[in-house]
């Protein structure tokens, strides 16, 4: 290639050649992120969308919860209570059915009035999720033939009211579920952490096989209202050894912290 | 058979390979396609018919002229049919192109003999924005991988031709006076241009052929 004019028209050639090439290359690398932008704004769009199925279904169920509630106090808890009334009228009664039949009324009212407060969701505002806690396994304790003990470390801080919700219910359908199914004898529960607490209940009942078991609605119903709050729930399990959940919150978790 | 011959040869076969996938897109093509079709055709046309006036030595530079406006402006139209986003661009670039050609040929005083070529550096440059304009547009908004999009080598070949068609053109008539071997050089890397632009329009033509219904 002694030819002056050759080896020119060759570096001119080669020049636009590598232009031409970075151009395409270029569009190419623009695509391909664009795409995986896109992709992203999409799966984003979609978790929202998820959230928002999950939230408006909690804050449904949270409302009818909260009218039964209201309708147990207000309606159920008077007429126990003008019946209780009914009861005081008569003077001195000493005989044994009518002093247990008072007994049993006295009891329904309290247990009419804790699930009255249980259920409605406006109660969340001045109740703290321990004492909720403690006041349901006192109550299952009473009612079920199961002991529930209540560990409560470091909670000087009540978490939103969003986040109590959500833990309390799981709790309770773990709860449900251990009696149930497990037929557990002791369930503990520990409640550890400050604003975003972890709680752990695990119980002594049959546990299952997590890998011969499909997850259930109720399983999987406590993962997605866990996630709404930036939780973790896991749950260790075996055939024999009893249930053990965990919630605990995402270490970098999505938290929502509106206190609605 | 000079090199000349030997890349005029290529270059037709590239058309005619180009052509032959073309047919082979299922009917009814897309309406971008079937400009596409008519411009390998055109294209087909000219190269034949200029060769053989050129065997019979006669002056084939009206054809060419002719030929280079009706190349761009269908370009254009196959832009425009392929990103109607791009309307205005398009558009311009039509407007530009004609203004181009018209201003040569005047400036020229008006003979149709001689060639037209900063009417056509000058349409190349309109061109080679235009075009980069819709392949930004494409890479903007494709929502499959680019490389499989027809359109973005059909107007990646037609980049390659009329981008690296503009700086050869000026350094030839920059060079011309003085060093004709040069010039001759820098010529044949035109056909390689060309003959680039017709593989990457039969590669798209088959990408076409297998994204299209029918």
């Amino acid at each position: 290639m002694d030819d002056p004019s050759l080896i020119f028209a060759v570096v001119i050639g080669t020049l636009l050649l590598v232009i031409m090439v970075s151009i395409m290359g270029l569009l190419l690398v623009v695509n391909a992120s664009r795409r995986h932008k896109h992709r992203a704004e999409l799966a984003e769009a979609d978790l929202r969308r998820k959230q928002e199925v999950l939230i408006a279904d909690r804050d449904s169920r949270e409302q009818t919860l909260s009218i039964i509630g209201r309708e147990l106090h207000d309606s159920v808890g008077q007429l126990l209570s003008a019946a209780r009334m009914g009861f005081s009228t008569v003077p001195d009664y000493t005989d044994e059915p009518r002093i247990m039949a008072m007994e049993a009324l006295k009891e329904a009212i309290e247990e009419v009035r804790l699930l009255g407060r249980m259920l409605n969701s406006e109660q969340w505002k001045k109740r703290t999720l321990a004492k909720a806690i403690t006041d349901e396994a006192d109550r299952t304790s009473r009612i079920a033939p199961v002991q529930v003990e209540v560990v409560l470390e470091d909670v000087p801080v009540d978490p939103y009211t969003d986040t109590k919700i959500i833990l309390y219910r799981s709790f309770q359908e773990v709860l449900n579920n251990a009696l149930k199914h497990a037929k557990a004898n002791h369930i503990r529960v520990r409640m550890s952490g400050a604003a975003r607490p972890t709680l752990s209940i695990s119980d002594d009942g049959c546990g299952f096989d997590p890998g011969a078991v499909t997850e259930g609605t109720g399983l999987l119903n406590i993962r997605h209202r866990c996630a709404l709050i930036g939780y973790d729930a896991t749950l260790v399990t075996a055939k024999g050894t009893g249930c053990s959940w965990t919630f605990s919150p995402h270490v970098h978790g999505n938290i929502r912290s509106a206190d609605r | 058979m000079g090199s000349a011959e030997i890349y005029r040869i290529q270059l037709l076969l590239s058309m005619s390979i180009a052509l032959v996938l073309w047919m082979r897109i299922p009917v009814p093509r897309r309406p971008a396609f079937r400009v596409v079709g008519l411009l390998i055709g055109a294209g087909l046309l000219v190269e034949l018919v200029g060769a053989a006036l050129a065997m019979r030595s006669v002056n084939n530079v009206v054809l060419y002229n002719v030929y280079g406006l009706v190349d761009c402006l269908m370009v254009l139209w196959i832009c425009y049919l392929m990103v109607p986003a791009r309307v205005l661009v398009v558009a311009i670039g039509a407007a530009l192109v004609v203004s181009a050609m018209a201003w040569d040929f005047v400036s020229r005083g008006a003979d149709p003999n001689v060639f037209l070529g900063r009417g056509i550096v000058l349409s190349a440059v309109v061109l080679t924005l235009v075009l980069m304009a819709i392949l930004w547009q494409l890479a903007q908004t494709s929502a499959v991988p680019l490389q499989h999009v027809p359109g973005f080598w059909l107007f990646m070949g037609l980049l390659v031709y009329f981008g690296c068609m503009s700086p050869i053109f000026t350094i030839i008539d920059r060079v011309y006076a003085q060093d004709h071997a040069l010039a001759q050089r820098l010529y044949q890397i035109m056909p390689l241009l060309g003959i680039t632009r017709y593989a990457l329009t039969a590669f798209a033509c088959k990408l076409e052929r297998g994204t299209a219904h029918g």
